[in-house]
């Protein structure tokens, strides 16, 4: 994405943060008594009318362990999860089941009615009878089907044991950030606006910073940036220095700072990786008439523009390219040399020109002004006389063409060297390129496999330095929102019984989150803040020894026995 | 109400895709019963078979798009499961049809009925599970 010059993403400051206004009441936890309520949804129709509710609540309210089987309008408004609460102090009931719209819609709002009621917030399971059966199915289908959900909710729901769960202030509200150029300071800077104190660890000094700039950055703008935070009181730069161990969990990490002049713990709630690639030198270039893009830059700064020009904007197969980035670059400089001159030749040469975006504006506006493209899959050969030659297969003509030039271009790349390290260290792993591996780009963008550090900068991925912007601003107000926010965990965690536990370290190997670790007894334990709850050490175990809380091998066995377990 | 048939779904792809068919109104056979885990590398052997032996005719399990897991490698697991319930079905002359790892995004809502039509495909060639006459004998 390109920005338009000089305008940046709006953040927004702590200040104009709206307070929150309704506060959950959590009581004192009571005591498992067994008693489960059952709260069936009409759901306006989309239940009701559809299935028959009714003969849903005489099958369940039977079942054992079922106290109160009840049928509400909408259990999810508040007036109803208000009945809801009384319903479970009245009839001393310690857990129960909504059945309605999905567990992924309403799951969180009876959580914390349960929590009001002052039970565990665990102690809930949803039948969904609505998507996956109302909707979906004809009036008896839907109705036999629907009193199975229910009954299997039930079976699971007596089963359920409190999870452990944890709410509280994060212990240090501070933020690492560990990074070596333009994306460290853009987000050291957006967590000084929002007020939080950062550590800023770089390789060598902070004078050292340099940027690149084009892309709708305004020139010196970076430079600001840097003297504004290493003035700043809220920032302490610790420069020539390097995170030697990072440990713990969300909002009380420790880490080792090393410097020349010794180390250092720091405790912070979150870090940042702010990382930058450097250019991969070009292998081949030779003399003044093969350059790259930057010295064409720096050729054209001078007022020069060569008569004919081909630019090479791929490499061999198989290796590393970011043709996105190229092409943005090799398509900008295209156009500044027909501005420049509008006589002058020039022609690139594409696998296939990826400028999409805003850039595909730049595309246009370079086909419109002349600039030929070539489509090709081979990396052309280049042979330097007096004048250039360069042998391109063109795959529109078939043909091979011979294009006698100026000038040569070639593209360059950027490749993190250094990140290795880095990575052991903060136990996020980088791919065969060096660059480090987000999690999920799209539901949780800038987070890594650990929970409480973050990614950002082209150590990540090849971006241009509009990206880099708005991701290093993004990850710094993500950690700035964890460490701020009372930190929550437990649910549904893993959990080892040290008595089955083999210490064959099969978890510690399988877990893509680093949670499992081996305790002081010589027995796997697992770290509940750093647990995410998928469940696949479960199944490795071979001891068996771990189980999921709320997906235990016991409450999924009664699931499948009342969903499958019957004669119809 | 057609094959007894479970579906697995972890919770941020399969489950959300059944639930999205439900909302575009796409049926499908009322004999699918889907059971919500958190992630499908979650599914454990033991599962699939308590199914069979309580009288399923089929279980899938559905996880994330292969690299697209939200918890990194769990659909990887979770195929390596079910690989393993294919050789035990194989061994045991169930058939190893019977059983079947998916893999959708949540906005697929279009490929839940799609993946309950093949596995019901399955069932009409395998026929019922022999096991299911024992369980409900049982009763």
């Amino acid at each position: 994405m390109t920005l338009p010059p000089g305008s940046e993403p709006v953040t927004m400051s702590s200040s104009s943060r709206p307070a929150r206004t309704r506060r959950p009441v959590v009581r004192g936890e009571r005591e498992p008594t067994g008693r489960i309520g059952v709260f069936l949804c009409r759901c306006g129709g989309s239940v009701d009318g559809r299935l028959d509710i009714e003969s849903v609540r005489e099958k369940v309210s039977s079942m054992d362990g079922v106290e109160e089987c009840m049928v509400m309008d909408f259990p999810c408004s508040m007036e109803s999860r208000e009945t809801i609460v009384n319903v479970i102090r009245e009839n001393d009931l310690d857990r129960f089941v909504v059945a309605g719209c999905s567990p992924k819609a309403v799951e969180a709002r009876f959580k914390s009615t349960a929590q009001e009621s002052g039970l565990n917030p665990y102690m809930v399971e949803i039948a969904n009878i609505r998507e996956q059966c109302s909707l979906v199915h004809n009036l008896s289908e839907a109705t036999s089907k629907a009193g199975l959900l229910v009954e299997a909710a039930v079976a699971k729901c007596s089963l359920l044991v409190p999870a452990p769960h944890h709410r509280g202030r994060v212990e240090s509200e501070e933020v690492l950030v560990y990074g070596n150029g333009m994306s460290a300071v853009v987000a050291t800077d957006e967590l000084v606006s929002e007020g939080a104190k950062v550590h800023l660890v770089l390789p060598f000094s902070p004078h050292r910073l340099v940027f690149n700039y084009h892309d709708g950055i305004r020139p010196g703008h970076l430079e600001d940036m840097r003297d504004r935070i290493t003035d700043s009181d809220l920032v302490r730069v610790h420069g020539h220095s390097s995170v030697e161990r990072f440990e713990g969990e969300p909002g009380a990490f420790t880490a080792l700072v090393r410097s020349s002049e010794g180390a250092e713990e720091i405790r912070c709630g979150a870090a940042i990786i702010a990382w930058e690639a450097s250019e991969v030198p070009s292998p081949s270039l030779n003399g003044s008439l093969v350059v790259t893009q930057a010295e064409l830059e720096s050729i054209m700064d001078q007022g020069r523009v060569p008569d004919r020009t081909v630019m090479i904007t791929l490499r061999e197969e198989d290796t590393y390219c970011p043709e996105r980035i190229t092409h943005i670059e090799a398509l900008r400089n295209a156009i500044r040399m027909k501005e420049m001159d509008p006589r002058v030749q020039v022609t690139i040469v594409a696998r296939d020109v990826l400028a999409f975006g805003l850039s595909e504006l730049d595309y246009r506006e370079a086909m419109s002004r002349g600039v030929s493209f070539i489509r090709t899959e081979a990396s052309p050969l280049i042979t330097v006389g007096d004048t250039v030659k360069v042998r391109v297969k063109d795959l529109n003509l078939g043909e091979e063409l011979s294009i006698e030039t100026d000038l040569v271009v070639m593209s360059s790349w950027t490749q993190p060297y250094d990140t290795g390290h880095v990575a052991q260290v903060f136990g996020t792993p980088v791919d065969r390129e060096g660059f480090f591996i987000p999690t999920q780009v799209k539901l949780k963008p800038t987070a890594s496999i650990v929970e409480g550090v973050f990614l950002c900068g082209t150590g990540v991925e090849s971006k241009t330095p509009s990206e880099v912007v708005l991701e290093a601003r993004s990850a710094a107000s993500r950690a700035k929102a964890m460490v701020s926010s009372k930190m929550e965990w437990g649910g549904a965690v893993a959990e080892v019984d040290p008595e089955s536990c083999s210490a064959c370290l099969t978890c510690i190997r399988s877990c893509p989150f680093n949670a499992p670790f081996i305790g002081e007894t010589g027995k796997a334990e697992i770290e509940i803040g750093l647990c995410q709850g998928c469940g696949i050490c479960v199944g490795l175990c071979p001891s068996r020894a771990i189980q999921l809380y709320c997906y235990t091998d016991g409450q999924l066995g009664a699931q499948i026995g009342a969903l499958v377990g019957r004669v119809r | 109400m057609g094959p007894r048939i479970v579906g697995f779904c972890c919770s941020y792809c399969g489950y959300a895709s059944a639930d999205l068919a439900g909302r575009q109104g796409r049926t499908y056979s009322p004999g699918v019963m889907i059971v919500r885990l958190p992630c499908s590398g979650r599914i454990d052997v033991l599962h699939i078979l308590q199914a069979f032996r309580k009288g399923a005719d089929a279980v899938f399990v559905v996880g994330c798009l292969e690299d697209n897991c939200n918890f990194v490698n769990g659909n990887f697991e979770a195929k390596k499961r079910v690989q393993e319930v294919k050789d035990i079905l194989d061994a045991l002359g169930l058939g190893a049809g019977r059983v079947e790892m998916f893999n959708v995004a949540s906005n697929q809502g279009w490929r839940f009925p799609r993946i309950v039509e093949e596995m019901t495909a399955r069932v009409e060639k395998l026929g019922p599970n022999p096991l299911g006459v024992i369980a409900d004998d049982n009763r």
